[in-house]
């Protein structure tokens, strides 16, 4: 070769805002082959003159490391620039992960709910809430003690049940006793919430007198913990009739719940509440009974009745706390804030916060988006479970520990969660059938589901006889049936899900 | 609470600083100052003060960048930002990356398969007062392990939708052949993992696209990978620590994807400030019944949604579950101090007089739009009070046993006996049952119960309202 050939190349900055998509020194790249391949055939690099005086690249910020090494091959091996590329690198950074863990000196108080025998009462079990020592979830940085609690709502008169329900309680919706023996028996309900709307003086109007005596005979037929509910809006009329239910259910631990009770419109330091609040507080005190503080997104109105309670005798352990349970749709987004709010003070030592929370997702059913046939919102029946199980989730993940709800279904779905979360050990053929497919297709060789889930529970048959459940299903069964201890998370469970999913 | 590496917020004073002060409107608000504030707690983006030079936008763009990257899925206008999150609660500050909602497809799928699935996918929807929404995202599996089957996938997902695609391979090779056919349309490469990084990390340069990091249970190596690729300038990326469903391993998904976000929004860990995501299809794998595992992802999705997660795949397309779930997250990352309410007052629709109707509502959002939607379809002239209820829907005020109250200072407070001849108001069949308190309240009106449903308040009026003036003798 001879002569000299002298390159220069001038680029120009671009002006404009960066744009984010812009392929990253492909352009360089693309300039450096074509000097490439004006190299090629060139010998020798002396004489050349690549003058950059600035780049084009849109804006996109090159690392010089880049350029240079790119450079560098590009005039070491000219003949191969097409090629070009960065040095490629072969080992990952080295990267510890730090758990972000806080401590927290506040804790939300333990609530029991129900009595047996040898506490003056006549359950057959209790049922603790609450105690949860971080936010929802973080069971990285702390204890949440107890698994939340799902009751069983029952209503004394039929509510106008939209078809979904009726499917379950068609049967059982004018009498609350055979209702509530129908969820405990049937369902494996662990706790009856029972709604006495039909004395709501604008509706039925039923005496206190009367409702005392559904209480009692719910009281006889089942023999969960049990949850005493009015919200009539009528706040003198719902305390009569929790007054005589806690007369009748004395020594039961019940839960007494108002949705009626009325704050003055401006709470000021020391103000007296209205008479029927702390007749309330009195009766729950006296026949030791838990109450709750209900006042809808009004976190000081919530304060305010806590308070209350407690100064009026009722003790922290006997006191709930509902943010108000407004259903997905319509202002979930108050209800979580409300809920967030409370732990964030709860967890930093405001006692007045620390009260388990309930919710009620059954309200979802008040809204027609849950129940009415409309051919664009979807199939009506999955709609109304979703619906409920969404308002449920949106509960949960903000910290509930009891919820109050209608569905079977959906509250089957919302255990089959719990189940997840917590690894229970099964023993309850309800409990396994939630975790089997529920087609009752037969190919087990058993004629539904429910048998092959008694089988297994008596260890006659395995569930590998499952013909529906993969080889996932089967391997979260068995972890239900004997939970290893403690519970181990294998990154093979998910490791290949693109191709997995059914 | 530690604060460690959380860094401080530029306070509203600094940012108006960066403002161009001219109080022109045009961001609507009236001043720079209410401006600056809007920016400062997030309700506004700074670029939308129209007057900015270049300098002030660079300054304003680092001074309020989220802790947590931003990250822009898909292009045009079904590209969807997610991340930029700051806070562990919304009620702190707010969600922001609205949660992407993807459904899947895969590559086994014979193409007339594949055209029904992706038509049942574009057919789900939900809408929300007067806003409509679909699947934000499609996520093209590769099952078959076949890169040519896999293009062949894309190809027809991306000639059918304009919505960011999710290309799910662990094979480079695949994801290869897939990236080059939709390069233009920045897809999301699923993913980036600890065996095949390297490739990846290569595709994602050459391509400039978004990468999935899928670390399944192991933070380490997710941080790894993550830090590898933002030396290497990628740092679209999106991370995904695994979705186990199992019993005993679920609560760890959370754990995982809580520490993640924590460790970005308060401690400053810049190796995983990223968005995160999560596959609730995989509780599907468990299940064995087509129906019982679409109810159960959706029950995932909306956990996952309440957690402020990102993006979520799912595997069963439906209105019925996407429908609630639209509705959660619209709520979820609504901005705290978006308006709740309406004002109260008296609204006229289609011109009314003194002999049209009057409809009572709520100043709740929802409410008063879905009534107001409806008045304005069925062009029935009429009169809307809308009564203030502190933003409470009329369902939950009605609980109260306030609503009677709240109505009667209404009809007082703006003089609703002076607008119309009659004395007839319309109120919703939720509060039915208090019509003896507000008729005690307000003893010179008549209470009329309306429809049970706003889609029939149209042919309510339109039929009886000539009768209830007949009534009350007056003759329209
Ligand atoms: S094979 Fe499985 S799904 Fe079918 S009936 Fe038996 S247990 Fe149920
Ligand atoms: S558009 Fe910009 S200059 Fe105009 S008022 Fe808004 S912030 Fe100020």
């Amino acid at each position: 070769m001879s002569g000299e050939k002298k390159l220069k190349i001038k680029l120009k900055k671009k002006e404009g805002a960066p744009s984010a998509a812009t392929t990253e020194g492909n352009e360089l790249f693309k300039l450096l082959s074509k000097i490439a391949k004006l190299l090629d055939g060139v010998d020798s690099l002396r004489g050349v003159e690549i003058e950059a005086e600035e780049i084009v690249l849109e804006g996109v910020m090159l690392p010089t490391d880049l350029l240079a090494g790119a450079l560098r091959q590009a005039t070491a091996a000219p003949a191969a620039a097409e090629a070009v590329a960065p040095p490629k690198p072969t080992e990952l950074e080295s990267f510890k992960f730090e758990k972000p863990v806080r401590s927290y000196v506040g804790k939300f108080e333990e609530v029991k709910i129900g009595a047996t025998a040898e506490e003056g009462g006549s359950r057959a079990f209790t049922l603790t809430i609450g105690g949860s020592e971080t936010p929802a979830m973080h069971a990285f940085e702390g204890r949440l003690p107890h698994r939340p609690v799902v009751a069983y709502l029952v209503f004394d008169e039929d509510p106008g049940l939209p078809e979904t329900l009726l499917e379950y309680y068609g049967d059982v919706k004018d009498d609350p006793v055979a209702w509530a023996k129908k969820c405990v028996e049937e369902f494996g309900a662990k706790m009856i919430f029972l709604d006495l709307r039909s004395t709501d003086p604008h509706g039925t109007n039923r005496s206190a007198e009367d409702a005392a005596k559904t209480v009692k005979a719910v009281l006889e037929a089942v023999s969960v913990p049990l949850a005493i509910c009015v919200r009539s809006g009528d706040m003198k009329k719902d305390v009569e009739v929790l007054k005589r239910a806690a007369e009748v259910a004395a020594g039961e631990n019940v839960i007494l719940y108002c949705g009626s009770l009325t704050l003055p419109a401006i709470l000021a330091a020391g103000e007296a509440l209205a008479d029927e609040i702390y007749e309330y507080f009195k009766a729950a005190k006296e026949h030791g009974h838990v109450v709750v503080a209900y006042q809808p997104l009004n976190l000081p109105g919530i304060a305010v009745l806590n308070k209350a309670a407690m100064e009026h005798g009722v003790p922290k352990s006997k006191i709930l706390i509902d943010p108000g349970s407004v259903a997905v749709g319509y202002a979930v987004e108050m209800a979580i804030s409300a809920m967030d709010a409370i732990y964030n003070k709860a967890l930093v030592g405001d006692e007045s916060y620390q009260m388990p929370l309930m919710y009620i997702p059954a309200n979802a059913w008040m809204y027609r988006e849950s129940y009415d046939d409309v051919e664009e919102w979807g199939d009506t029946e999955q709609r109304g479970h979703a619906w409920e199980i969404g308002t449920a989730m949106a509960a949960l993940m903000s910290g509930a520990h009891l919820l109050v709800m209608l569905d079977p279904y959906a509250i089957d779905a919302v255990e089959n969660f719990l189940d997840r979360l917590y690894l229970p050990k099964i023993e309850s053929v309800e409990g396994l059938l939630r975790h089997l497919p529920g087609s009752n297709c037969k190919a087990c060789g058993f004629e539904t589901c429910k048998e092959l889930a008694d089988a297994v529970l008596k260890g006659e048959t395995d569930v590998d006889k499952c013909q529906r459940l993969g080889d996932a299903g089967k391997r979260a069964v068995k972890k239900l049936l004997s939970p290893p201890s403690p519970p181990v998370v294998e990154s093979e469970e998910i490791a290949s899900w693109i191709k997995e999913l059914p | 609470m530690a604060e460690k590496g959380k860094e401080v917020r530029a306070s509203p004073m600094e940012l108006m600083k960066q403002l161009p002060g001219e109080d022109c409107g045009d961001c609507g608000f009236d001043t720079c100052f209410e401006f600056a504030l809007a920016i400062f707690d997030r309700r506004k983006r700074y670029d939308e003060c129209t007057k900015l030079n270049d300098a002030q936008r660079k300054a304003l763009a680092k001074m309020l960048a989220p802790p947590m990257r931003e990250v822009v899925l898909g292009v045009g206008e079904r590209a969807r930002r997610i991340g930029g999150e700051e806070v562990m609660t919304r009620e702190e500050l707010g969600f922001f990356g609205k949660t992407v909602i993807a459904y899947d497809v895969w590559d086994t799928m014979s193409e007339e398969r594949l055209r029904d699935r992706l038509k049942e996918i574009y057919e789900i929807k939900a809408v929300k007062v007067k806003e409509a929404f679909s699947a934000d995202a499609i996520a093209v599996r590769n099952v078959s392990g076949d890169p040519k089957k896999f293009k062949e996938a894309v190809k027809i997902v991306s000639e059918q939708t304009d919505v960011p695609l999710i290309l799910c391979s662990f094979d480079p090779k695949a994801l290869r052949v897939a990236v080059e056919l939709v390069k233009d349309k920045r897809p999301l490469l699923y993913a980036a993992t600890k065996d095949n990084w390297a490739d990846v990390l290569e595709l994602a340069k050459k391509y400039a696209v978004p990468v999935a990091i899928f670390s399944p249970n192991d933070l380490d190596t997710l941080g790894a990978i993550a830090k590898t690729f933002a030396k290497n300038g990628v740092e679209d990326l999106v991370l995904d620590p695994g979705t186990f469903t199992e019993p005993g391993s679920l609560l760890q998904t959370f754990c995982n994807l809580i520490m993640l976000r924590r460790a970005c929004v308060e401690d400053g860990v810049k190796e995983v400030s990223y968005p995160t995501m999560a596959v609730p299809a995989t509780i599907t794998m468990t299940v064995g019944d087509r129906k019982k595992a679409a109810q159960l992802e959706t029950m995932l999705a909306n956990a996952l949604i309440t957690k402020g997660i990102n993006l979520v795949i799912l595997h069963y397309p439906n209105t019925w579950g996407f429908f609630p779930m639209v509705m959660l997250r619209e709520s979820v990352f609504k901005h705290p101090k978006a308006e709740e309410k309406v004002d109260p007052g008296i609204y006229e629709f289609n011109e009314p007089d003194e002999l049209s109707p009057v409809l009572v509502t709520t100043n709740y959002t929802m409410t008063y739009g879905v009534v107001s939607s409806e008045l304005e379809r069925v062009k029935v002239p009429c009169w809307l009070l809308v009564v203030d209820t502190g933003g409470l829907s009329l369902d939950t005020v009605a609980g109260t046993g306030e609503w009677a109250d709240l109505l009667e200072e209404a009809v007082d407070e703006f003089n609703l006996d002076e607008k119309v001849k009659h004395r007839i108001l319309i109120v919703g069949q939720v509060v039915a049952e208090y019509k003896e308190d507000m008729e005690e309240a307000l003893p010179d009106w008549k209470i009329v119960i309306g429809p049970k449903d706003s889609t029939e308040i149209g042919p309510f009026l339109k039929e009886k309202w000539k009768e209830f003036l007949k009534e009350s003798g007056i003759e329209a």
